[in-house]
């Protein structure tokens, strides 16, 4: 389960948006922390699925081939 | 062509194809066809605010020109039809602002693709219409106003094609065009009580229309019948070499598919996630329709999708990363912007480069799940929406045991199928509270003919569609209440 220490800080989100030359106001800046925090258990269980190293996936490629091949794998 | 349509009836509510009928039977005109739209929109525009630039003058013009050819003989497909783009959609020498200021003036040297299409078609530009600012703010467009539901103005129409939806359910003009890129077609379409298509990933060229996420995007119609969604697809479909994942698949007689039989096919009914956050009022209206089906001939079957948990945040983490690349020169000057658009872009440059591909490489395990499922099963079922259209006071879902924010609730119903690609259609199924709900059908990737016969099939049973917002009918509103 996710961690709220792991959700990237104010502090974080500000040094970030700053290294970006992003202007945010300190209501955009909270807002930005807050849906991060928010997303944190469905963004940790995405990153925790296992993908393999040696298929070819070149995304969108394999989407689009998929439904180019009427749905079929 | 035979039409039901009555002549006592104001002529602003009949389909495309039952004006087409009447054209070709000489019992109306597209003169007077385009004289009740622009009737309807001055008495219910007030109310409603879906229109952004109404184009009567040169519409009446179109109409004219249109009645010759239908007089001549030489009418085309889509003849004398008035239709309405979503503001996001390029229009030649006409004003596409993409509901926001900072295209305030923007006057497009060349159309996009389907809008070409459509007036190649015989089709009748009548009005570009309102849009979330950049098919990705909320309710509340900072320049341009309020989008209000016809079926009651105190709740929102949902988005983001929120004009198109608006402007069909009331009736102003009979087919608009709408873009969807987490169920920006099929959630209006909802919760206005209207059909909602977004054909296959690639089935509709994108050229031409303001990107937010280019490998969620689609553009598809909002009508009042299926058969009139089918129609206006077979106009807009079709490889476009200026969009290059527009697909070489040939297309099919999308309208004759609406009277194909559906006997024997099989329906899957999730058993999980699209049954996870739903008030139960709309559950039971879901059920009710799912025996529409099943009068209809079509076997019931269960199917899982167990990597659907993963859904919403592959897609919007494939969203929020594409759009802060599309927007990048804009992100700068998000304080200009709605609140609901400034909080959206705020957060996607913080989305890593590494979720991103993550996302966008578990999007195929999840189309497996798609295609295990399609393998017991010819559709999908689901709710169109989760619930009953949200107060514009709140913007909360009642989805039964909690309120939820919009944006939390009703993708979840749609979202999964832009991440997957497969085609989609929301059709009518009933009411709520007074309110309009819903029916999803999912097909496989390029198997548009299936769910519109599934749909049309489901019409015949149910007629759902058929009903109209007292707003339209020029009658008092009833008083509606319970759950938001």
């Amino acid at each position: 389960m996710s961690d709220p220490q792991d959700t990237p800080s104010i502090g974080f989100v500000t040094d970030w948006a700053a290294s970006l030359g992003l202007p945010y106001s300190d209501e955009r800046l909270a807002f930005a922390q807050q849906t991060h925090a928010r997303l944190r258990p469905q963004l940790e269980q995405l990153r925790a699925v296992t993908l393999s190293f040696v298929e070819p996936v070149i995304e969108p490629a394999t989407g689009n081939a998929w439904l180019e091949n009427g749905g079929r794998s | 062509m035979s039409t039901p349509f009555e002549r006592t009836h104001d002529l602003a509510d009949a389909t495309a194809t039952e004006l087409l009928g009447l054209y070709a039977a000489g019992e109306a005109s597209p003169v007077e066809a385009v004289e009740a739209c622009l009737t309807r929109i001055d008495r219910v525009e007030p109310e409603i605010n879906a229109v952004l630039t109404n184009l009567g003058e040169p519409a009446l013009e179109q109409a004219r020109e249109s009645a010759e050819r239908w007089a001549a003989g030489e009418a085309k497909a889509f003849d004398g039809i008035p239709f309405g783009l979503k503001d996001i959609i390029a229009t030649e020498g006409v004003l596409t602002t993409g509901g926001s200021a900072l295209y305030r003036d923007w006057v497009p040297a060349e159309g996009a693709s389907l809008s070409d299409r459509m007036l190649e078609a015989g089709g009748i530009l009548l009005a570009k219409l309102q849009t979330y600012e950049f098919a990705c703010g909320g309710s509340f467009n900072k320049t341009f106003g309020i989008v209000r539901n016809p079926w009651d103005t105190e709740r929102t129409t949902g988005g983001s094609s929120s004009g198109s939806a608006a402007a069909v359910a009331a009736c102003e003009l009979p087919v608009a065009i709408g873009t969807d890129t987490g169920g920006s077609v099929r959630i209006p379409a909802a919760w206005c009580g209207t059909t909602g298509l977004m054909a296959t990933f690639g089935r509709v060229p994108r050229h031409g229309v303001m990107g937010l996420s280019w490998t969620l995007d689609h553009a598809g119609p909002l009508t009042r019948s299926v058969a009139d969604a089918a129609l206006t697809l077979g106009v807009i479909a079709g490889h476009d070499s200026r969009d290059v994942t527009s697909s070489t698949r040939p297309l099919d007689d999308y309208v004759a598919a609406c009277d194909r039989p559906v006997s024997g096919l099989r329906v899957g009914v999730p058993t999980n996630w699209f049954t996870e956050k739903v008030h139960p009022a709309v559950q039971a209206a879901f059920e009710t329709s799912l025996e529409g089906l099943e009068a209809a001939g079509l076997v019931l079957v269960p199917v899982e999708l167990p990597t659907f948990d993963l859904v919403e945040i592959v897609g919007w983490t494939i969203m929020h990363g594409e759009m802060s690349s599309l927007h990048e020169g804009a992100l700068h000057t998000l304080e200009d912007r709605d609140a609901a658009c400034t909080d959206f872009y705020a957060f996607s440059p913080f989305v890593s480069a590494s979720d991103y591909l993550k996302a966008m490489r578990v999007r195929p395990l999840i189309q497996r799940d798609v295609e295990a499922a399609f393998a017991d099963c010819d559709v999908l079922a689901t709710p169109g929406a989760p619930s009953i259209a949200p107060l514009l006071a709140d913007m909360m879902c009642d989805v039964g045991d909690e309120l939820l924010p919009w944006l939390d609730a009703a993708p979840r119903m749609t979202l999964p199928f832009n991440v997957t690609g497969n085609p989609a259609l929301t059709v009518p199924a009933g009411f709520v509270d007074g309110l309009p709900v819903s029916l999803q059908l999912a097909g496989r990737p390029y198997d548009e003919s299936t769910i519109l016969a599934v749909g049309a099939a489901y019409e015949r049973v149910a007629g759902h569609h058929l009903a109209l917002p007292a707003l339209a009918l020029g009658q008092e509103p009833a008083v509606i209440g319970g759950a938001s």
